[in-house]
This record gives C-alpha cells, structure tokens and sequence, in this order.
C-alpha cells in the first residue's frame, strides 16, 4: 500500500524528466533562449 | 500561531523573488538580459521580458513554441511544470511565485476585504482551466496567419505579469516603444490594475480564478511527493485552519488532494493542534511536538 503511494508519484517525476530531456534534445533550450532575449511585443501589450 | 513562520515564509519569498530577477538596474536602461540563464524556466509566472528577469516563463515557452510552425508543444517547458508539480505540487504559487508574493502583498493593505460568494467562487476557480487549455494550449496552436505562425493568447490578451512587470518598465525607458502602443495596451492595463484592486480586497485572486501556471501544478497537488496532511486524531475541527488559508480551501477536507491549495503552510501555521504537517508521499502524518 506505502509503495503505490510512492509509485504514482515516482512515474509523474520520471514523465516529467524524460519530456524535459526530450525537449532539450529537440533543441527547444535554444528556441526558448531565443524568445526569452528578445523584447516581447504580445507580452508588453504592443503587439 | 507563529510570526516566526509567517517571517520565514516572507524571506523565501523574497529570495525568491530576487533570484528571479536580478538585474534591477536592467529597469531603468529597459535593457533585457541575455545571459544563457534565459534558456532555463523560472518556477513561477515571471515575464522574460521583465528587464530585471534571469529566467524564462515556462507559460510564455509553452506559447512561444506552440506558435511555431515547427513545433505544436514544448515538451522541455511542459516537462518542468510536470517535474516540478510532481515533486511539491502548488507549493512553487505559496512560496516562489514572483506574482504570487505581489498578491501577497497587496493583501496586506489594510482595507475591508471582499468576500466572494460561494457559487461564484466555485466558477471562477474553473476559468483557470479554461485559460490553460485555450489560451496557453490551443489557440496559440490552432490559429494561425498565412505564414503558419500563432500569437501567445494568454501573453497578449491576459497576462497581467507582462504588463507589470515587463510592459510598463519597458515603456516608461524606452521611448521608440512608447510610439508602438495600441488599443491592445489599453486592455492589459486595465487587466492589469483590475487584478491589482482585486488583490488587495481579495486573497490571490489571480491564482485562485486566472492563473495557468496554477492550474497546471494544481493538477498534481494529489500526487506529489512532498503534501500537507491533517492528522484526524488530532483535529478537534475548530476552524483555524480555514480562517488561516489565503485559497479558502476547507482544510480538513481538502488540503491533501484539492488542487487549489498553494502549500504555504499558513493553515499548519494556524493549527493551535498540530494536526497539520508536512509529509511525503507515502507516508502517514506524524505527531508534531508543538505548534511552529
């Protein structure tokens, strides 16, 4: 019983790893350092 | 009930706050940072267009490479909020959220408070869900202009965080941007004074009815490793707890599954009991000493 209470949140932790390294792997990092440097228009309501 | 709790929590958020956004001196140049640290996801709802921001918004990155017509999702971004969520759940709105701390804030001002009736309440908790499945999810997604490119919905429509944040700084340092402002201005200025007003006369209004990134680790309150349990046998149901919450949860009811609750502790803080602890996954609340 104890370790179904573990499991659930244990599978959660290791989905979230793997998108995340998937997502580095796809080269997302970069598209998001792109985004994040550059002066958002939408985000400062100019757009 | 202990100050020393509500001071320590006051600190982290502070810290918190600062690490997020460093370079002050950013906000009067309206010069953004471009240091590598862009690339990582900031745990709260911090505008990466804030001149004094470090990190990413990982709502924005979620947006930005679902307009894109090469991709339709961010799995590195939406991988963070599962990790995160999944390891202490909403505790990153109670103790890390920049926009959070500034609810906080504002709620202190000492004026009449609002109380929101019970059904209108209940259906404006939902609409947090409605902003994250269409403005965060699809509509930057699905609709799209000739060349294959979305818009950030929830950024551009919504988001009161850029305005403050971001927006204004930007626009009083920058005076080629002060030429560029439209109608569109005009909207998020108004939503954003309205969540402004409404934080001081009601307890985080925005993470209770708006906020995606709430919503988002909301969903995994019920899994994640690190909870706070009522103890049964020692709640004598006095109340205080639910006085003491800043979401209005039913503490003893809810606090261990509800995905409204922030995990700021103010309801472990208020137990006279201590019946209420923190815990891990699996395991059952133990027998505090005495109250924090």
């Amino acid at each position: 019983m104890m370790r179904a209470h573990w499991l659930l949140p244990l599978v959660f932790v290791l989905v979230g790893c793997l998108l995340m390294i998937g997502g580095i792997a796809s080269g997302e990092l970069s598209s998001v350092y792109d985004a994040a440097t550059t002066i958002c228009f939408s985000c400062i309501g100019i757009g | 009930m202990s100050v020393k709790y509500a001071v320590r929590r006051t600190v982290i958020q502070v810290f918190a706050t600062a690490v997020q956004n460093p370079f002050v001196q950013n906000l009067w140049t309206g010069v953004v940072f471009k240091g590598s640290a862009k690339a990582v996801c900031a745990p709260g709802l911090n505008c990466w267009s804030c001149p004094a921001a470090a990190l990413a918004c990982p709502i924005g990155a979620m947006q930005f490479l679902a307009t894109s017509p090469q991709s339709t999702a961010s799995f590195y971004a939406i991988g963070f909020i599962v990790l995160l969520g999944s390891l202490v759940g909403r505790m990153v709105c109670g103790f890390l959220c920049a926009f959070g701390f500034l609810q906080d804030l504002l709620y202190k001002i000492p004026v009449p408070k609002l109380k929101v009736p019970p059904r209108a309440d209940s259906v404006l908790r939902k609409m947090k869900y409605v902003v994250l499945v269409f403005l965060v999810l699809l509509l930057p997604a699905l609709v799209t202009d000739d060349f294959g490119l979305g818009e950030p919905w929830f950024c551009a429509y919504l988001c009161p965080a850029g305005t403050l944040e971001a927006g204004i700084p930007l626009l009083v340092a920058n005076s080629t941007l002060r030429g560029m402002i439209s109608a569109l201005f005009s909207w998020k200025v108004v939503v954003a004074v309205t969540v402004v007003v409404a934080a001081v006369l009601i307890s985080r209004p925005f993470c209770k009815y708006l906020c995606p990134l709430g919503a988002f680790y909301g969903l995994f309150n019920r899994v994640s490793v690190a909870r706070l349990t009522v103890n049964p046998h020692m709640c004598v149901g006095c109340g205080c707890c639910k006085e003491a919450c800043p979401m209005d949860i039913d503490v003893v009811r809810g606090i261990e599954t509800s995905p409204e609750c922030i995990r700021c502790g103010a309801c472990r803080n208020a137990c006279t009991m201590s019946a209420i602890d923190w815990t891990l996954a699996g395991k059952k609340p133990g027998k505090a000493d005495g109250p924090a």
